[in-house]
């Protein structure tokens, strides 16, 4: 159907500008790839799961910098933790502003460290609406009866 | 492909079964434990593996995986653990898993530094990835359980031990092993590993005879020669113990200079392996004055003793403690290591007292009682835990005297299948191929971890770490716990990490320094060990007993049409289980034993 055709030609662009535009890597393809008729939702299950996870510890993050006395392995751990999900997503701008971030923990730069988690919420957030974008057009398009694309 | 089970915080009791079918097709069937405290990796990961046809199991806390892989210790193949994780470094969860269960392990990390790869090696990681993973760098983790497997044949073979195949077919009970490995309790013991280090078939003696038609003269490695041969290297100085010289002070009719140099190569490995851990220093911060090669041959009684009552007893005191202890054969071996608690302190020292009292009673029953075929499955090589099924009363002596005495104690102490269980509750965590060299301390643990599968009754070397570890014995509970700290110390002693000793011990939860593998297992296993050596026909009786139960293990010696092939090499295990496709257990077992498990 031609409402299919268009919406997976719209599903290809869209996807293959966020990876020109650095928010999703081939390890997101890899996610995709994954996904098979014995876990049909795997993306989806994978990316709430980083989402929900990646609030939490943009809270944490948020809040041991707001210490008087800041523990620096404590942020730097967060920042670990938050640079390794984002990677494995492929939620690549993330990631690097967690190597940045880990940068100024070492240094126990604070002013560093607070404009890093901004950016981190910036990225993150970002990251987050045009995933769900992505999920949406993937409905729409089984919606109509058509199959996603498989990127390469 | 199977599906992954997951454990959050130690719970969940998965059988470890291996799907039928799936063994059919090696590497396919592959048990993977994947240990990351990151729920988005680990989801991640599980699928990639199952999609790399592999048996998955996750984890999210490195505590309630040890907890599983000391529970299940024939149940898994390889591990993949994060290093970054909030209840333990990885590097220790490493270390512990290569000194009580000797898997293959491979760390990951988004951290790819040069210091950090490093040190994952130098803890004795088979690889390291760095994140994110793709599945194609899954699909050939598989290596790493053969070349372990290989390697530890070969060091097996090279180090003259009995005939394997010999081992196997005593090994034949273990048909159930795989199946009621995951019965509660039932089991099958890992004891292949066991089996197939067993070298000894008799406790002490030189075999030159080898049924197979080897060509080397296999030696066993008992308790006692070892003994022998580290006061030698003791009197010699661990740096200039040379095979010669240590041949001549051993003065056993015999015994060449070759056994004894593929002997000292394993302790020497061993030891450096103990120091290694310690940032390639002898763990000076132990006592202060353990030098990793020489101070163990000067560590007396004394010293240990102030050790164990400093209350951190470094592995290298342990070893030492162990050599003592090998050297004094009074010991009340008759405790049964089941109810023996004795030395469990809350601290992390306690292994000492529990390596005294290993020590001291072993020598009674491993001179008797240690059946070759004990000292068989004790040496299963890949892990102590068949000794603790199998020596209800080994349970306390970790070290590598607890290889054989656990038989020999397992033996004279239970003939019958509850017994078993007891032991299994010791699970010490002698590795049958290991090189329990007591008295050297660190080194033998470096030795066991080697998997120098010297004798079994070298598995005191083993011991050293895993024994401190297997102190615990005993009961799985307290004493495990303890042992799990006091292992942990030591290790952390070791390895200069002494913050991360406490941090772990206090991690571990439920300490079940399983040695000896959930009571389940252990039942089987080390019976079945002991069942094995007596088809052989060098096992006395009394191991008979054992054969009946070990259901599950397919012994590969034993009547499954070659089996005895199995014993040595290892992927031949791995492959033969697979196709057993039976248990689970067999699967992992033969990995390691070849010898014991063969799946039917």
């Amino acid at each position: 159907m031609a409402a299919v055709a268009q919406l997976q030609r719209q599903f290809i662009e869209y996807t293959t500008s966020l990876h020109n535009e650095g928010y999703l890597d081939d390890q997101f393809t890899q996610l995709q790839k994954l996904q098979d008729e014995s876990n049909p939702d795997f993306v989806v299950e994978v990316v709430s799961l980083y989402f929900e996870d990646s609030e939490k510890l943009l809270n944490n993050l948020a809040t041991a910098l707001q210490q008087k006395i800041v523990d620096y392995k404590q942020v730097d751990s967060h920042v670990h933790q938050f640079k390794g999900s984002s990677s494995s997503i492929g939620a690549q701008r993330v990631a690097t502003v967690c190597v940045h971030f880990r940068n100024f923990c070492e240094e126990k730069n604070l002013e560093g460290c607070v404009r890093c988690l901004q950016q981190l919420k910036q990225e993150y957030i970002l990251v987050r609406s045009k995933l769900e974008a992505l999920f949406r057009l993937e409905q729409q398009i089984v919606q109509a009866g058509g199959q996603i694309p498989m990127m390469e | 492909m199977t599906t992954g089970s997951s454990f959050g915080s130690g719970s969940g009791s998965l059988g470890c079964k291996q799907e039928t079918g799936v063994m059919d097709q090696f590497p396919a069937g592959l048990r993977v434990l994947v240990v990351d405290d990151d729920v988005i990796c680990l989801k991640i990961l599980e699928q990639m593996l199952r999609r790399c046809s592999y048996h998955v199991t996750t984890c999210s806390q490195a505590s309630a995986a040890l907890n599983l892989l000391r529970e299940r210790k024939r149940c898994f193949d390889v591990v993949l653990s994060d290093v970054h994780m909030p209840d333990m470094d990885g590097f220790k969860l490493l270390e512990l898993v290569g000194l009580e269960m000797d898997l293959p392990v491979i760390m990951m990390s988004a951290d790819g530094r040069t210091n950090l790869v490093l040190r994952g090696i130098r803890h004795g990681a088979c690889d390291y990835l760095i994140k994110p993973i793709r599945e194609e760098q899954l699909k050939n983790i598989w290596q790493h359980v053969v070349r372990k497997k290989w390697n530890e044949n070969k060091e097996h073979e090279h180090s003259g031990s009995v005939d394997d195949k010999d081992r196997h077919k005593r090994g034949g009970d273990d048909n159930d092993y795989a199946s009621s490995v995951n019965e509660g309790g039932e089991g099958a013991l890992p004891s292949h590993r066991k089996k197939r280090n067993n070298k000894e078939d008799d406790d002490g003696e030189l075999e030159t005879d080898e049924p197979g038609g080897s060509k080397k003269a296999r030696v066993v490695w008992s308790v006692e020669l070892h003994q022998q041969f580290v006061n030698a290297v003791n009197q010699l100085g661990i740096d200039k113990a040379v095979p010669k010289r240590i041949l001549e002070l051993m003065n056993v009719p015999g015994l060449t200079r070759e056994n004894v140099a593929s002997h000292l190569q394993k302790f020497r490995l061993y030891l450096k392996r103990l120091s290694g851990v310690a940032q390639g220093v002898g763990p000076s911060s132990f006592c202060g004055s353990m030098e990793q090669n020489s101070k163990l041959a000067s560590y007396g009684r004394f010293e240990i003793q102030a050790l164990a009552a400093s209350g951190q007893i470094p592995p290298q005191t342990l070893v030492a403690l162990h050599a003592e202890l090998l050297g004094q054969p009074t010991a009340n071996v008759g405790l049964p290591v089941i109810d023996h608690q004795p030395l469990m302190q809350p601290s992390k020292c306690m292994q000492v007292d529990h390596v005294m009292s290993y020590g001291q009673t072993l020598p009674s029953n491993i001179t008797k009682q240690v059946p070759q075929s004990v000292i068989e499955d004790v040496h299963s090589g890949l892990g102590a835990w068949h000794s603790n099924n199998m020596v209800g009363g080994y349970g306390q002596f970790g070290g590598q005297n607890g290889h054989n005495m656990l038989f020999g104690m397992l033996q004279s102490q239970s003939q019958s299948q509850s017994q078993s269980q007891q032991v299994q509750k010791q699970s010490i965590t002698v590795q049958p191929s290991r090189l329990v060299v007591p008295a050297q301390s660190s080194a033998n643990f470096q030795a066991v971890n080697n998997g120098v599968p010297v004798n079994p009754s070298h598995q005191t070397t083993s011991f050293n770490r895993s024994s401190v570890i297997n102190y615990g014995v005993g009961q799985r509970s307290e004493t495990e716990m303890k042992m799990t700290g006091c292992a942990v110390d030591v290790e952390n002693r070791i390895g200069g990490q002494g913050s991360v000793a406490n941090h772990s011990i206090k991690e571990m939860g439920e300490k079940q320094i399983s040695f000896g593998e959930s009571v389940h297992v252990l039942d089987q296993g080390p019976l079945r060990n002991l069942g094995f050596v007596g088809k052989k026909s060098s096992i006395p009786s009394r191991f008979a007993g054992y054969e009946a139960e070990s259901p599950t293990h397919n012994l590969n010696y034993a009547d499954n049409n070659g089996e005895r092939r199995i014993k040595q090499e290892p992927n031949i295990d791995f492959l033969e289980n697979s196709k057993a496709g039976g248990t689970a257990v067999t699967h992992r077992v033969s990995q390691n034993d070849l010898m014991s498990v063969y799946s039917e």
